[in-house]
């Protein structure tokens, strides 16, 4: 089934042809899902509510356009990106020590002000100039590995330990404490692991789009979307923000296409309504609780 | 004349008349996070909402401003009963409900608007815009200073009803544990609806004093809601004098900062004020020590 799916995404830039619309849907769905999954570390797995998340995507953008216009190579300069999101996740750390809303209004605003201070500086972005011999469509195949990568690193958390640890931790941090599992420790890995992969799809998307704007890759929609995804989908789980990924973006885009001028209030209702009926998401509601299937999970 | 010192002077008033209001756009969002344990993240558009319910009354029935203000608040109450009803009632207690569902809330209310009246810029002009008086050598400006005056004594209103009646004194102990508060006999479910009424009638409020002194668009709703967040982590929840002492130190940080490192700096001060008091003040710098939750 894995290989399956992993086969099919590489297969899409051969099957596409020259369609150049399909390959760019294609790499704007991958990258929200990528984003999806690594959010799911630290606001899923960990349930630290992450409002910071495109500051990971926005610095390793920015990290990329600075290198490659020194003259690195692009996806060295993708790489340089996501050790920067590393930077700035290890940044960000002392506010882990903040609890749930307080957590997320400080990663909020820790955003925000990297973003208005870049904007003062750099107000119309920085465009990047093409490299010989890399196309969109190796773009789309270095970020579907990074896609796969991502499935992989999540696939081998959820059968560790480490998940057993982020998971007391979000479910009930004193007694995660008091039974032994350090805190400070896997609160900053899940943060460093996420914001590195985030900052992978940053570099990337910043590369494709050879223009990287501060006011576009510090925006909150890097935050908001994976995080609809997670919740929509179910969180902690491998699946849950793969379709989360898939239902979010097929609404998104099949109101874009039907109900074009309205399609934003609409979509907030639908996320309105998914919360208010099903807060636990879409498949823990529909496909563990009406359908009975069991999840084998510890929680 | 012109000098330094009444520079400094005149930078201190205007962030003083400021504050005042920046206290009042807060505190819709401090009864609804201390009384409902809900981070509204659509405030700012409550505010937004408030700010073009007051330019229409005005602009259509051909009002006075302020009085529009004051057909204006009841409107926006009304949309905070309906959100209520429709959107916030029987959440789940989990923390991060509400906030997902009140960004969803926060892109319905921006579209909208943007869709009903367009992004372009609007203001309120009122009989005062444009004039001051002249206070030694320091120039107020009328409309920031009724605006302030209003904002004040709301709020004193605001801390004697919750202070001196018994409703507000359950509201008061709603905040403090909802749980133990059922078991007196408080109507828990209909003082919560109350307060999110109030406190959207507050936003709305805010709005059309905001309205009368800078332009506003439909987007500028975020905006509000970090300046918002700024105060709240200033004050602490649940402290009405605090939430003043809060606009106050803001504004000031905000005139003295945007002056000496240039406007564009403006609201990295206010972000960065933020971050440095969340970490070594998590409970305000007025917040009353409390037992740590587990």
């Amino acid at each position: 089934m894995a290989t399956i799916a992993g086969a099919a995404l590489f297969a899409i830039p051969v099957v596409a042809g020259g369609n150049n619309f399909i390959i760019a849907l294609s790499f704007i769905f991958a990258t929200y899902t990528t984003l999806a999954l690594s959010w799911n570390i630290v606001g899923g797995f960990a349930g630290q509510l992450n409002l910071g998340h495109a500051a990971f995507f926005g610095v390793a953008a920015y990290t990329l356009a600075l290198s490659t216009n020194a003259g690195m190579h692009p996806y060295v300069g993708v790489l340089a990106g996501g050790i920067a999101a590393i930077g700035m996740a290890l940044l960000m750390s002392p506010l882990l020590k903040l609890r749930g809303d307080y957590f997320a209004i400080g990663t909020l605003s820790l955003t925000e002000a990297i973003k208005v201070a870049i904007l003062n500086v750099h107000a119309y972005g920085i465009r990047l100039t093409p490299y010989q011999g890399l196309s969109r469509v190796q773009n789309y195949y270095f970020l579907a590995t990074l896609l796969i990568t991502v499935c992989v690193a999540t696939f081998l958390i959820e059968r560790s330990r480490i998940k057993l640890a982020f998971v007391s931790i979000r479910e009930n941090e004193a007694l995660a404490s008091g039974s032994g599992v350090n805190l400070v420790k896997y609160k900053v890995l899940a943060l460093v692991l996420s914001g590195f992969f985030t900052g992978l799809v940053g570099g990337i998307y910043g590369y494709n789009l050879l223009y990287v704007p501060a006011e576009h890759v510090f925006s909150i929609e890097w935050t908001i979307i994976p995080l609809f995804m997670v919740l929509i989908g179910g969180r902690g789980t491998l699946t849950g923000p793969l379709i989360g990924a898939v239902i979010y973006l097929g609404i998104y885009y099949v109101l874009q296409f039907t109900v074009t001028e309205i399609s934003l209030v609409v979509f907030g209702l639908v996320v309105v309504l998914i919360i208010k009926f099903m807060p636990q998401g879409l498949i823990e509601t529909l496909v563990v609780k009406k359908l009975g299937v069991r999840r084998t999970s510890i929680v | 004349m012109f000098s330094f010192e009444v520079l400094f002077g005149q930078l201190l008033v205007g962030a003083i008349l400021l504050g005042g209001l920046y206290a009042l756009v807060t505190i819709g969002l401090a009864l609804i996070f201390g009384v409902m344990r809900i981070l509204n993240i659509a405030h700012g558009e409550f505010i937004i909402f408030g700010a073009y319910a007051t330019y229409w009354i005005s602009h259509l029935l051909r009002f006075d401003p302020f009085l529009s203000i004051v057909l204006a608040v009841p409107v926006s109450g009304l949309l905070g009963f309906l959100v209520n009803t429709l959107v916030i009632k029987g959440l789940t207690k989990s923390f991060d409900a509400p906030i997902v569902s009140s960004f969803g809330l926060l892109l319905v209310l921006q579209a909208s608007m943007l869709i009903a009246w367009s992004g372009d810029p609007r203001s309120i002009v009122t009989p005062f815009t444009a004039e001051s008086i002249r206070l030694g050598l320091v120039l107020v400006p009328i409309v920031r200073l009724i605006a302030f005056v209003i904002s004040l004594s709301i709020l004193m209103l605001l801390y004697l009803f919750l202070t001196r009646t018994f409703a507000g004194r359950a509201v008061r102990a709603i905040a403090q544990d909802s749980e133990a508060a059922a078991t007196l006999g408080i109507p828990v479910q209909r003082l919560q609806t109350f307060t999110f009424v109030l406190s959207t009638c507050l936003a709305g409020l805010s709005g059309g004093l905001v309205a009368m002194i800078v332009s506003f668009q439909p987007t500028l709703g975020p905006e509000f809601l970090l300046k918002s967040f700024v105060i709240l982590a200033l004050a602490g929840v649940g402290n009405i004098q605090g939430i003043m002492a809060g606009g106050l130190i803001l504004s000031i940080a905000e005139s003295y900062g945007s002056f000496f490192l240039g406007s564009g700096l403006r609201n990295v001060v206010a972000y960065l004020l933020l971050i440095v008091l969340l970490l070594t003040r998590p409970r305000g710098l007025f917040g009353e020590k409390q037992v740590r939750e587990v």
